[in-house]
C-alpha cells in the first residue's frame, strides 16, 4: 500500500537497488504475494503454519486498535459538519434509500440463487461433518449465550451503550456508531465557536489515529503471510466440501454483486473504469487482504480525489460500513436455506419472502467479528422452527474461508453507497487529489 | 541305650520339622480369596454386548498404546479390550490367578443376579447401583462417574421453546422434560429406567432393547428423547456425528451415574481389593474429558472393527457411514419466480438512483 512508508519526491534520482526492493514492499501485488505464500505454507506445513498464529493475532489486533478511534472521530465530526453547514438534508434522504435499497438487493439476490440452485448443488451433503460442526459448537458452551440474546430486546440493548467509555473500549462497533451520531447531534447544540474547537479536537484525533494506521500498515507484508498460514492451517479440507453448496454459491452471489457495485459507481460518479481503478484499487485490495476496518479511512480520503465531500464521506462510509452489510444478509440467507436442506423443510412462498426481508434487516444491522455475527442468524431461524445452533456451527464454520470477500463487499458497498448519496448533482470537483495517505 | 537316645532325637526332630513346616503353609486368607486361589481363575460377569471405552471388541490391526495391559483375548481369539478389561485384568493379577469373562448374559440385571448366585466372583460391566440391585449383591466404591443425560430430538426442544442452557436446576430440567407428551426411550432392564420412573413420572416411557435402539427412535422422531449417560452419549457421535443433526444432549443438573464393580454377599476381601482399586484409579473424569483422553481411539477401535469383514458381532450403534444423499424437490417455484423478480426490480431501482443527477445550477 502506498503508505507514508514510501513516497516519491518529484526530481529525485533515480532510485537504489535497496530503495526498489522497498518500495515494492507497499505494493498491492506484493502483499497478495506474501497472502499466497501464507496460503501454501499453510496448507503444506500445517503445524509450522500454526505457529504464526500469536503473530497474526497480534497483527488484527494492531489494526483493529486503530478502528474505534477513526470510526468515532470520522462520523461524530462528519455528522457536525454536514448539519451545521446544511447540508445533511441533501444526503439524510439518498442514504436512507441507498442503505435500505442496497441490503434488500443482496438479500433477496442470495435468497433467490439459494432457492434456485441448492437442490441442483447439494448432490451429497456431508451431514456427519455438519453434525460434529454442531456437535463442537454446542460442546464449546457457547450455545446457550446464543440462545439467550436472540430477541429483539437484546438486539436493542447491543445497540444502546449504557456506559459511553464501555462502548469505545468494547468491540461492539454498533454502540461506537451510535454514540458517534449522538455525540455528533448534540455537539452540532454548543455555540459555533466551541463547536468548532470541538470539530477540531476531534479531526486531531481522527488524522492521529490515521497515522497510527499508517504505521502499522507498513507491516502489512509480514501480518498478512501469518494470517493466511495460521487461517489456512486452521481450516481443512473437509471443512471447504462439506459447505461447498453455501461457498460456491455466496461467490457467486458476489462476483454478481461486486459487478453492480462497479456500474454503480462509475454511473454515479461519472468517471472511466481507469480513473476508478486508479483511485479504489488501493482500499479495495486493502479490504480484501487485510480488512474492511483498516481500509475504511483510505477509502474515505481515495473517494474525496473523486470529488466527494470529505464531510459527506466521513459519515456516510462509516455508517454505510456498520449498517450495510450485504454479506453478512447473503449469507445468512445461504445459510438458512442450507440448514432447511439439512432438515428436508419444504419452504413455501411466504417463508422465502420472510427469509429474504429478515436476512436483510438483520444482517445489516450486523458488524464485528464473524464470532459475534453469526448468533444473529438465530433471528430467521428460530421462527421457521429449525436449529439455530445449526446455523450459527455453519456460519463460524464458513466463514473464515469467504472472510476476504465479505471484507471486500463491505467496502465496495459503502463506495457504492457513498457514490450514491453524494451524487446531489453539484459538480465533483477533484479537491485536495494530490493528498494520498 | 544309645539308640534309645538316638530314636528319642529322630522323633524329636521330625515333630519339630513339621511343627516349623505347619507355620509357613498355614497362611490365612478370606474364605473368598481361597476359594479363587484354589480355583486358580477369576471369574467376572459382564454385559454381552459392548459399551464404548469399557469393554468392546478390538480388532487386531488396530494400535493401541499399552495394549497388553487393556486388551484380553478371550477362547474364541477375539480380542476385548477397555476400562473393565483392565480392572478385572489388574484384579487377576493381583490375584496371581489366571482370568475369565463369563460374557453371557442379556441384561445388566442378569450380571447381577449371575453375581449374586456365586455364578461369577465379580461383576465388572458398568454397573450402576440401584436399589433393587443393592438388596441382591455389594457394591464398591464407584471407580467412575458421569452425568446422566437426555438426548433430545431438536423438534422437541424447538416446539417446546426450550434453552437449554437455562436449565441449571432440577427443578427447570423437570418443568422443561416432565410433560404428559414427552416420548422417553429408555433401555429396558438397565438402572435407567428406575431413574425414569422417579425423575419423570408424567412422561410416557418406552422401553427399548437397548440403548442404540433408542436412539435410532430418537432421530426417526418416534421418541423425543433418550435416557443414558452423558459419555455414551458423547461417544454416540464419535462414530455417527450425523446424530448431532437431529438431537443433541441436555445433561441432568445435579445427577451422578455411578459405576461399581459388583461382589456377592460374603465376599468381602474382593470387596476390599475392589474398594482400593476403585480409589487408586486416576479416574473420576467427566464425560468430556473422557472423551478428549480416549476419542481418537475409540474412533480407530470402532473403524476398524466395523469395516473387518470377519467381525460377526453385534454393533452397538448402526455407524451410518461418510454421510448420505440429499435432494431437495422444488416445492413452490412461484416464489423462486417472486424472489427473481424482486430481485431484478431493486437492482433496477438501485441502478436508477446511480445516476448522474443534473446540476441545479446557482
Amino acid at each position: 500500500m502506498e503508505t507514508n512508508c514510501n513516497q516519491k519526491k518529484e526530481g529525485a534520482e533515480k532510485p537504489s537497488l535497496l530503495a526498489t526492493i522497498l518500495s515494492c514492499y507497499t505494493k498491492p501485488w506484493f502483499c497478495l504475494l506474501c497472502a499466497a505464500a501464507g496460503v501454501v505454507v499453510g496448507l503444506s506445513y500445517k503445524s509450522f503454519a500454526a505457529a504464526f498464529e500469536p503473530a497474526a493475532t497480534i497483527y488484527m489486533t494492531l489494526l483493529a486498535l486503530t478502528v474505534t478511534p477513526i470510526v468515532f472521530s470520522a462520523l461524530a465530526a462528519g455528522i457536525t459538519t454536514l448539519i451545521t453547514s446544511g447540508q445533511a438534508r441533501k444526503y439524510i434522504g439518498r442514504l436512507s434509500l441507498t442503505l435500505i435499497f442496497g441490503t434488500m438487493t443482496a438479500a433477496f439476490l442470495a435468497t433467490f440463487a439459494g432457492a434456485l440452485a441448492m437442490p441442483l448443488l447439494t448432490k451429497y451433503q456431508n451431514r456427519d461433518f455438519i453434525g460434529q460442526a454442531l456437535s463442537n459448537f454446542e460442546n464449546s458452551g457457547d450455545a446457550g449465550s446464543i440462545e439467550a440474546q436472540a430477541g429483539f430486546w437484546d438486539f436493542i440493548e447491543n445497540v444502546v451503550p449504557s456506559n459511553a467509555f464501555g462502548a469505545l473500549a468494547s468491540d461492539n462497533l454498533l454502540a461506537v456508531v451510535f454514540l458517534a451520531a449522538l455525540l455528533g447531534l448534540a455537539i452540532c447544540t454548543v455555540q459555533a465557536q466551541r463547536r468548532a474547537t470541538a470539530v477540531d479536537m476531534i479531526q486531531v484525533v481522527y488524522e492521529t489515529s490515521l497515522t497510527v494506521l499508517g504505521w502499522v500498515l507498513c507491516l502489512l507484508p509480514i501480518g498478512l503471510f501469518c494470517l493466511m498460514a495460521s487461517q489456512t492451517a486452521k481450516v481443512g479440507p473437509d471443512a471447504l466440501t462439506a459447505m461447498l453448496s453455501v461457498i460456491v454459491l455466496y461467490f457467486i452471489c458476489f462476483a454478481i454483486m461486486v459487478t453492480f457495485y462497479v456500474i454503480i459507481i462509475k454511473r454515479a460518479s461519472g468517471k472511466s473504469f481507469r480513473e476508478l481503478y486508479e483511485v479504489l484499487k488501493t482500499p479495495f485490495t486493502l479490504a480484501a487482504i487485510a480488512s474492511s476496518d483498516s481500509s475504511l479511512p483510505i477509502l474515505m480520503e481515495h473517494m474525496a480525489k473523486l470529488g466527494y465531500q470529505r464531510e459527506m464521506l466521513r459519515s456516510v462510509i462509516p455508517l454505510s460500513a456498520t449498517m450495510n452489510r450485504h454479506a453478512t444478509a447473503m449469507v445468512f440467507a445461504l445459510t438458512t436455506l442450507f440448514v432447511a436442506n439439512i432438515y428436508d423443510l419444504e419452504l413455501d412462498f411466504w417463508q422465502y419472502f420472510f427469509i429474504a426481508l429478515a436476512c436483510a434487516f438483520v444482517g445489516a444491522f450486523d458488524f464485528g467479528e464473524y464470532v459475534t455475527i453469526a448468533p444473529m442468524v438465530a433471528y430467521i431461524l428460530i421462527p421457521l422452527n429449525l436449529s439455530s445452533s445449526a446455523g450459527v456451527a455453519i456460519i463460524l464454520t464458513i466463514w473464515p474461508m469467504i472472510s476476504s470477500a465479505t471484507e471486500l463487499q463491505a467496502v465496495m458497498a459503502a463506495c457504492a453507497n457513498a457514490a450514491i448519496t453524494g451524487n446531489t448533482g453539484d459538480e465533483l470537483i477533484s479537491e485536495n487529489s494530490q493528498e494520498s495517505l | 541305650m544309645l539308640r534309645f537316645f538316638l530314636l528319642l532325637f529322630m522323633l524329636g526332630t521330625f515333630f519339630l520339622c513339621h511343627a516349623e513346616n505347619t507355620n509357613v503353609t498355614d497362611d490365612p486368607l478370606l474364605p473368598d480369596i481361597q476359594k479363587i486361589k484354589d480355583r486358580g481363575r477369576l471369574v467376572v460377569a459382564q454385559f454381552k454386548g459392548e459399551r464404548p471405552l469399557f469393554f468392546m471388541r478390538i480388532s487386531e490391526k488396530t494400535k493401541i498404546p499399552d495394549k497388553e495391559t487393556w486388551v484380553f483375548r478371550l477362547p474364541d481369539n477375539q480380542l476385548i479390550g477397555g476400562y473393565d478389561i483392565r480392572l478385572a485384568m489388574f484384579l487377576a493379577q493381583r490375584l496371581n490367578v489366571g482370568l475369565e469373562f463369563k460374557r453371557i448374559y442379556e441384561t445388566y440385571d442378569d450380571v447381577v443376579k449371575a453375581v449374586a448366585r456365586g455364578d461369577a466372583d465379580i461383576g465388572i460391566s458398568k454397573l450402576n447401583p440401584t436399589y433393587s440391585r443393592l438388596q441382591r449383591v455389594r457394591f464398591s466404591r464407584p471407580y467412575q462417574v458421569f452425568s446422566q443425560a437426555l438426548l433430545v430430538n431438536r423438534n422437541y426442544i424447538l416446539n417446546n421453546d426450550i434453552t437449554v442452557e437455562t436449565l441449571n436446576s432440577a427443578d427447570d430440567h423437570a418443568q422443561a422434560f416432565n410433560k404428559a407428551e414427552m416420548r422417553l426411550g429408555v433401555q429396558a432392564n438397565s438402572s435407567l429406567y428406575d431413574f425414569a420412573e422417579l425423575a419423570y413420572p408424567k412422561a410416557h416411557i418406552v422401553k427399548f432393547p437397548s440403548t442404540a435402539d433408542a436412539v435410532l427412535a430418537v432421530k426417526n422422531d418416534k421418541v423425543d428423547a433418550v435416557l443414558s449417560d452423558d459419555f455414551e452419549f458423547m461417544s454416540l457421535t464419535l462414530w455417527d456425528p450425523e446424530i448431532s443433526v437431529y438431537a443433541t444432549v441436555v445433561r441432568i443438573p445435579d445427577s451422578q451415574y455411578k459405576i461399581c464393580m459388583a461382589v456377592p454377599e460374603g465376599s468381602s476381601g474382593l470387596l476390599g481389593m475392589a474398594d482400593e482399586l476403585a480409589d487408586s484409579i486416576k479416574g473420576h473424569q467427566t464425560a468430556a474429558v473422557a472423551i478428549k483422553k480416549y476419542g481418537r481411539i475409540l474412533k480407530n477401535i470402532t473403524a476398524d472393527i466395523y469395516n473387518d469383514p470377519d467381525y460377526k458381532g453385534e454393533r452397538p450403534y448402526p455407524y451410518s457411514g461418510a454421510g448420505k444423499k440429499q435432494r431437495m424437490e422444488y416445492q413452490d417455484s412461484l416464489a423462486v419466480l417472486s424472489l427473481g423478480a424482486g430481485f431484478a426490480i431493486l437492482i433496477f431501482a438501485w441502478f436508477c438512483m446511480s445516476g448522474r443527477r443534473k446540476s441545479r445550477g446557482n
